[in-house]
């Protein structure tokens, strides 16, 4: 009793734990995944590992890196010779392509501008003038050709001088001020009906406007210039802004990176200044990268760098110059305050913190599972042993209750979706992860442990919806007249079939096809069962009749009516055998009240006798005495046969006899019978018509009782038979059987049924008055029976029959002795 | 009258039952046959009366208070051979097989014959007190129990009476004595008397049996030597 209370109060302290355990577990978890989205976890180094060897510091050099080389496109965007140069002439046209304005390898759309003493701009397309020269060159080497064909050559070259000088006409369109778009830029360009308002003017030249109404330029190359102006104007702002930003984070003096960029081995852009070489002074800072595109050299300190390098910066690099060699190194005693710095303090911060997730991690995981095998395993335990104690959420149905844990798992679900689209720091993550994981541990401990319950209590599919909807339809169907049910599953089977049927034919689908031989197969199964089953019953039905009264049909494997029917009969089957117990009781108890009230009559009977013995015994003179004397004797005599009779016969009906069966030859029974009776049969003056068989006829039969039922019917046809009149005695021997008949005429009109003779008590007169008990048919009847024959007694007017039937026993020569 | 043993001495007998009418009777039966009666009406009685008197037979009941006829059987068997006839209200076979077995001489059932009483007292005691000089020296002689065949003098008698047969019932009663527990159907009987075939046997064989019977034995229902075996044929017991 103690220890019980003892263990419901761990049963709460476990489920108290349980919650705690997964609210860590799942902190951990994300705790994890927030220090690996940080780079302070990576999965190389689990262990305390130095900032430099993290994964954020590589994130933070790549990053710096990427900056750098951003910076430095943007400085030869902005910049002449490494210094910022407000006057500097941007050619929207190219800007707007490709961003850059200086040569590059592939030398397409290259407009070189140049400035000459005077301070006059000089713009050209290098690649076009070398287009130029090509083809005059190619002009002087075919002029052998045809006439025609040079015609042809000469009308192109007309086009292509055309183009070039459209270009011309437009680059020198295209020339702005640095410092004049950049302010354009940053007080905003406005548009008017579609067309932008020209604040500033290309160098040199007047507004486009202007050019398309002289007719300088045409409408579409107007729009062209417009469209290169605006995209200029969109950028150059923001670039300016982050050029300056570069300015300050590179160009610092207080920064941990230091850099140089040389191109065809003349440095172009560095924030240090060399004494050595780069690739030296790299090392001795602590952390680099070095890279040199003229020897195809790269050398980094840096986890991952390479790749990231070459799948990044190198495509950014390529787009610059020649010959690029490019240092990047951070000194890794972190003199200066910078990102590098701000990003060791998160680090040394957030690092421990690693470690105790990990640890949290695993122990709650195994104290989750301890604590959910306890609680399994304690779940339903209530007082008393093995009775498991269902709560009241254990009585929803199942599929209820399943449909309501999972809402709550969708819910949940839901919530952690629309919270991880919205920004959160990790401080507000972890509430938000920590309730929800507690909130669905609930939920899930809910009902989980009501479902262990439930299969503890077995009751799992009783309480299912399923089964209340089963349940409920047997009981309906129950209610219903077996005819209407039949008409009603034949009726629903019917619409099933052919529904399946039509799915399977028109629309050929193999679901509603397999479904189809499933139902067949099933239905198939369904009836041989049932014939099984019918048969069954029809063999323990024979059973019983065969007399095995204690047989009974078992129940286990019979369903439905089936069932119901086998109980119908093993409960006639009971009510019989209790009858025939009770009757079998009734006759014993009655042939033993017989047989004592005989022994109580026998012995005053006795004195009777012996007295009325010695009164005869005396000499009596007077006649009338004599003759009473004689009437006492007589009846004393009769009441003596009576009454043992009367034991016997009550005897022979309880069954209650041991029968010494032995072979009998039937006729030389019947002669035996014949000389007893010889002289009882004469003295009334009867003759007897004797057939029987030449042979032997055998039965098996216990010797005095057969001899007693003979004796019987002789004696019935000594008192009963008319005077002088004939016996017939006649015995068949048949195939297998054989049956013997007495005959005679009665003396007196026989008014009763012969049926009734076999009873007890009764006799064919009614008055009573002549000798016998009215006991020996029915004796003879009952002891035939007992051995197996059969008796029957035919009354035709005044002719009495009596006949017996027995089997022939098997032919042996050597009869029993 | 007086019936004495082979000294001239009267003979006793103790008769041993809880109703005194049917004593008394029996004792006026016995003494019109010369014996002289003692009677008692419950065992523990009998026992004493035994021990107190030259007892020569015991007639007792069976159901009878303090000590029943069954007991009191058992306990004299202890110790005499007296014969005892057993008088009882019982007459199931199962009873009469007890009572034999146990040590009783004769089984009679109520309510009885006086007369076949008094035969059945007279035969169990000159069986014995004849017993040991009833062997005659003539080979001709056969014995089965109180029945002698003389075959030398064509005599047969029953407990020392003469009883006369005819010729053929003498026969058919030498064939079985001399064949002493063998049973002779009809037919074997009749080939073996008449010396001929049984050619459509009829009654009469059995019809002298039942004449041997009424003859030979005291109550031809209940036949001490010449037994019916119902269904096979007739035999004479071995004793």
């Amino acid at each position: 009793m103690e220890n019980k209370r003892y263990s419901s109060i761990w049963k709460h302290i476990c489920l108290v734990v349980q919650l705690i355990l997964t609210v860590i577990f799942v902190v951990s978890v994300f705790m994890l995944t927030a220090l690996h989205s940080k780079h302070i976890l990576d999965g190389t180094n689990l262990g305390s590992a130095a900032y430099q060897d993290s994964g954020c510091y590589s994130k933070l050099f790549e990053k710096k890196t990427d900056e750098l080389v951003q910076f430095l496109k943007l400085r030869d965007k902005f910049e002449d010779h490494g210094v910022y140069n407000p006057d500097k002439i941007i050619n929207t046209m190219g800007y707007s392509q490709n961003g850059t304005l200086r040569a590059t390898s592939n030398g397409t759309h290259v407009v070189v501008v140049t400035q000459d003493s005077e301070g006059n701009f000089q713009v050209e397309a290098q690649d076009d003038v070398a287009l130029v020269e090509g083809s005059s060159s190619d002009e002087a080497s075919d002029a052998a050709e045809d006439a025609k064909q040079t015609a042809e050559e000469q009308q192109k070259q007309e086009e292509q001088k055309q183009k070039k000088e459209d270009k011309k006409k437009l680059l020198n369109l295209s020339n702005y001020r640095l410092s004049d778009l950049i302010s354009w830029s940053k007080a905003g360009y406005d548009k008017q009906t579609g067309v932008l308002v020209e604040s500033y003017l290309p160098i040199g030249q007047k507004s486009i406007a202007d050019s398309l109404k002289d007719g300088d330029i045409t409408k579409k190359q107007a729009d062209s210039l417009y469209l290169a102006l605006e995209q200029t104007l969109s950028a150059i702002g923001d670039e300016e802004t982050s050029y300056k930003k570069g300015l300050n984070t590179f160009q610092s003096e207080e920064t941990n990176l230091s850099y140089t960029y040389s191109e065809n081995g003349s440095l172009l852009y560095s924030n240090v200044t060399l004494s050595e070489d780069a690739l030296a002074f790299a090392r001795a800072k602590g952390s680099y990268m070095y890279y040199n595109d003229k020897e195809l050299k790269f050398r980094t300190n840096v986890n991952g760098m390479e790749s990231y390098f070459y799948n990044t910066l190198d495509p950014l690099l390529s787009g610059m110059g020649n010959h690029a060699e490019l240092m990047v190194a951070v000194d890794t005693t972190f003199p200066y305050q910078d990102s590098f710095t701000d990003g060791e303090k998160e680090y040394s911060t957030l690092r421990p913190w690693v470690m105790i997730s990990v640890v949290a991690l695993v122990i709650s995981v195994f104290g989750w599972i301890i604590t959910l095998v306890y609680l399994t395993n304690n779940a339903g335990r209530g007082e008393k042993e093995g009775v498991v104690v269902l709560s009241v959420i254990d009585h929803i149905k199942t599929e209820i209750f399943f449909g309501i844990f999972v809402l709550i798992t969708l819910a949940l679900i839901g919530i952690s979706f629309s919270a991880s689209r919205s920004s959160w720091d990790i401080p507000g993550m972890l509430v938000l992860t920590g309730a929800t994981a507690f909130v669905y541990d609930l939920a899930f401990l809910g009902f989980y442990l009501s479902m262990v319950r439930r299969v503890k209590a077995g009751v799992l599919w009783e309480y299912s919806l399923l089964n209340w909807i089963i349940k409920s339809t047997k009981r309906v169907l129950h209610t219903w007249k077996s005819s209407i049910r039949v008409i009603f599953l034949f009726v629903l089977n019917v619409i099933m079939f052919l529904a399946l049927g039509y799915w399977t034919f028109s629309a050929k689908s193999m679901v509603a096809a397999w479904m189809l031989i499933l139902m067949i197969l099933l239905e198939g199964a369904l009836y041989l069962r049932n014939i099984v089953q019918h048969q069954e019953i029809m063999k323990g039905i024979e059973k019983i009749t065969d007399g095995n009264l204690s047989y009974k049909l078992p129940l286990e494997n019979l369903h439905g009516d089936n069932c119901e029917l086998a109980e119908a009969v093993n409960s006639i089957g009971d009510g019989l055998r209790h009858a025939v117990d009770e009757s079998t009781k009734n006759e014993r108890m009655k042939a033993d009240l017989i047989t004592n009230v005989s022994h109580d009559i026998k012995t005053p009977l006795t004195s009777i006798i012996n007295y009325v013995n010695l009164l005869k015994m005396e000499r009596i003179e007077d006649k009338r005495i004599a003759e009473y004397i004689d009437i006492l004797d007589e009846k004393s005599q009769r009441l003596k046969q009576l009454t043992e009779d009367l034991v016997e016969a009550s005897r022979i009906s309880s069954g209650n006899i041991t029968l010494h069966m032995t072979r009998i030859n039937l006729v030389e029974l019947i002669y035996q019978t014949g000389g007893e009776f010889n002289e009882k049969f004469e003295a009334k003056d009867l003759t007897t018509i004797t057939k029987l068989p030449k042979e032997a006829a055998y039965i098996m039969a216990d010797g005095r009782r057969i001899w007693r039922v003979v004796e019987n019917l002789y004696n019935n046809v000594a008192k009963y038979a008319m005077a002088h009149t004939r016996v017939y005695v006649t015995m068949e021997k048949g195939e297998d059987e054989v049956s013997f008949e007495i005959k005679n005429v009665s003396e007196q009109a026989l008014n009763v049924e012969s049926t009734d003779l076999t009873e007890r008590f009764v006799r064919g007169d009614e008055s009573r008055t002549t000798e016998g008990s009215g006991l020996g048919l029915s004796i003879a009847r009952n002891l035939t029976n007992l051995m197996g024959g059969t008796f029957r007694i035919d009354l035709d007017g005044d002719v009495f029959t009596a006949r017996f039937t027995f089997p022939l026993a098997e032919q042996e020569e050597t009869p029993a002795s | 009258m007086e019936n004495r043993n082979g000294e001239g001495m009267t003979m006793n007998i103790l008769v041993c039952d809880d109703d005194k009418e049917i004593v008394e009777a029996i004792e006026i039966y016995l003494q019109q046959e010369g014996y002289h009666i003692i009677k008692a009406y419950d065992g523990e009685q009998a026992l004493a009366l035994l021990k107190e008197n030259e007892v020569h037979l015991l007639i007792i009941d069976v159901m009878m208070p303090k000590l029943d006829g069954i007991r009191a059987t058992l306990k004299i068997r202890e110790e005499s051979s007296i014969p005892i006839i057993i008088l009882s209200a019982k007459s199931e076979d199962s009873d009469k097989i007890l009572g034999l077995n146990i040590g009783a001489d004769d089984y009679i059932t109520k309510p009885f014959n006086p007369l076949e009483l008094v035969a059945r007292v007279k035969s169990q005691l000159r069986r014995y007190t004849k017993l040991g000089n009833a062997a005659e020296n003539s080979q001709a002689v056969y014995t089965v129990g109180g029945l002698m065949i003389n075959d030398d003098l064509k005599e047969v008698t029953v407990d020392g009476e003469v009883v006369r047969l005819t010729p053929i019932e003498y026969n058919i009663l030498l064939l079985l004595v001399k064949n002493q527990g063998k049973v002779f159907s009809i037919d074997q009987i009749y080939e073996n008397i008449w010396n001929e075939d049984a050619i459509g046997a009829d009654n009469t064989v059995a019809v002298h049996i039942r004449h041997i019977r009424e003859k030979i034995e005291i109550n031809p229902k209940e036949p001490r030597y010449l037994k019916v075996v119902w269904g096979v044929g007739y035999k004479v017991e071995k004793v």
